[in-house]
């Protein structure tokens, strides 16, 4: 019935982690504020400033990894 | 007040040593710090002696500035640089170059060669640099002051504009290592806000991480390292100390100054009852080319951001694209372009491996040949420079002799071990010529107390 083929399934998924804060600053992720009011000097770029990685996200992928037994 | 007669010289400047100037100075001498202008401040612009940054003002301090303002110390001006610290000589400056304060034929070495001519022609007697690949070093030793690099890690980068972030550090450069000493008690120990700086094997260090909480930016408050007491523990001697002298960096190219500051200072380091060695380092041929292959990928990714759309420079354009390119073609200068197309050629598919993946790769190797150098010997004495101050001009038409004499400085940035820079001689016209000492991470007592050291043995001196 497969007619010779061989499956073979990739799932690329993307997932908008639910933390307070944002990734490599401490910026709110909260929606609905008004535009260019929840950003600083990391998540703007400006020259000079140095990102610090959120724990939290961190932790969020330890999580996904041991779930999917990688 | 010891600072009026001080001002006007400032700002006179004959050197150019400066792009901003505090209008008031307070009245103490010694509370007077010039900064590179790659080091964000609030009260002054931060140009990166670049077009594209002319008028931005950065709405923060760098951790390096508030922690110096925390220490009773003034801010006293901004000081002239290679554009975006790309250059040894600070010629590259869009503000025009700063001239050696003792003959203004010459360059007084770069790319901090504002802070080191600042120091040399007597307007401060503490500066910060920035030292990617000798930057610090190389004007501190042509301009005859002490100049650190510290070690990785150990000042905050937090609010230095990022040129190769695996290798750059502020550090203190000054008249005298006591000088150092004292602006590095001010600024060094981790910084939250800087997830690479560290205190040391023992004491404590960031995470690296920050608590996911809305709590507004991760401030530079001082952690760790409550009196790192460089100055206090300043003890001028090294007797016992073995030191190392690499036959694979002398040779040749050195000239008969240079030559003679080595073997004249060696000779010093013995009657102090230190024990010297030639030795080899190995893969000085390699340095030079790993550098700059690592720090142009680098830069090429942290000079993306200039694009004209939120701060800095923006041309005249009809669309987007167009802002892009003509932002980036008219604000950068020759080198940051020419360095920015080298980082993106080494970091493209098809080139990668062959160039970016193998100088990681050769980065490993040279930092553990500095690793299995330490093992046998406290410091290594090398050469700054092969020859002294070069005149203005010089290098205007060889940009691969100009890369290659980075050799002697680089693989400290590669290994992100500390070196000292300190005055060692005369050129036949005068000139300082400065060699530096390296020790392994954390050792920045050691090379301070060396030099001090040599300055009581009479070795070094004011030099203007």
């Amino acid at each position: 019935m497969s007619g010779g083929y061989i499956m073979d399934i990739g799932l690329e998924v993307h997932i908008e982690l639910a933390t307070k804060s944002k990734i490599f600053c401490g910026c709110s992720t909260r929606f609905g504020a008004a535009p260019n009011t929840q950003v600083c000097p990391v998540c703007l770029g400006m020259p000079g400033s140095l990102p610090v990685l959120n724990r939290q996200v961190v932790a969020d992928a330890v999580l996904l990894l041991s779930l999917i037994h990688i | 007040m010891e600072t009026e007669a001080l001002q006007t010289d400032m700002i006179a400047d004959k050197c150019h040593a400066f792009l901003a100037l505090r209008p008031q100075l307070p009245g103490e001498r010694s509370r007077l710090v010039a900064v590179k202008d790659n080091i964000c401040t609030v009260d002054f612009p931060t140009t990166c002696a670049s077009k594209m940054l002319e008028d931005f003002r950065p709405p923060y301090d760098a951790v390096a500035v508030k922690r110096l303002r925390a220490a009773g110390l003034v801010v006293a001006g901004k000081t002239n640089m290679d554009e975006f610290a790309m250059g040894s000589t600070t010629e590259t400056s869009y503000f025009g170059a700063t001239r050696h304060p003792a003959n203004p034929a010459y360059a007084p070495g770069g790319s901090s060669g504002g802070s080191a001519a600042a120091i040399a022609a007597g307007y401060v007697d503490m500066a910060l640099g920035s030292d990617t690949g000798g930057s610090i070093r190389l004007p501190a030793a042509h301009c005859g002051v002490v100049g650190l690099k510290p070690t990785y890690g150990l000042v905050s980068r937090n609010g230095l504009v990022a040129y190769a972030s695996s290798m750059d550090q502020i550090g203190p450069m000054g008249r005298t290592a006591a000088d150092c000493a004292r602006l590095l008690d001010a600024i060094a120990g981790p910084d939250e806000g800087d997830a690479t700086s560290l205190a040391g094997p023992e004491a404590g260090r960031t995470e690296g991480f920050r608590a996911d909480s809305e709590s507004g930016r991760t401030e530079g408050v001082r952690t760790g390292l409550e009196d790192s007491g460089y100055l206090n523990n300043l003890y001028p001697s090294i007797a016992g100390m073995k030191i190392g002298i690499p036959a694979d960096y002398l040779g040749s190219r050195l000239s008969p100054d240079v030559r003679d500051a080595m073997e004249r200072v060696a000779a010093a380091m013995r009657r102090m009852g230190a024990e010297t060695e030639q030795m080899t380092l190995g893969m000085a041929e390699y340095v030079a080319p790993v550098y700059y292959i690592l720090a142009c990928g680098e830069a090429s990714s942290n000079l993306q951001r200039y694009d004209g759309v939120k701060y800095g420079y923006r041309c005249k354009a009809e669309d987007l694209e167009q802002m892009y390119r003509k932002t980036r073609s008219e604000g950068f200068g020759a080198e940051v372009k020419r360095r920015i197309l080298l980082g993106s050629y080494v970091l493209s598919e098809g080139y990668y491996d062959a160039y970016y993946r193998r100088a990681m790769q050769l980065r490993s190797v040279i930092s553990a040949a500095y690793q299995r150098a330490f093992a046998h010997y406290d410091m290594l004495l090398l050469p700054v420079a092969p020859e002294g101050p070069p005149k203005l001009g010089a290098f205007s038409h060889s940009a691969c002799t100009f890369y290659d004499n980075d050799r002697y400085n680089a693989g400290a940035n590669l290994a992100g071990i500390p070196s000292i820079a300190f005055f060692a001689g005369r050129t036949s016209e005068g000139l300082p010529v400065g060699l530096q000492l390296m020790g392994n991470h954390f050792q920045e007592q050691m090379l301070l107390d060396a030099v001090c050291a040599l300055e009581d043995a009479g070795i070094s001196e004011r030099t203007i």
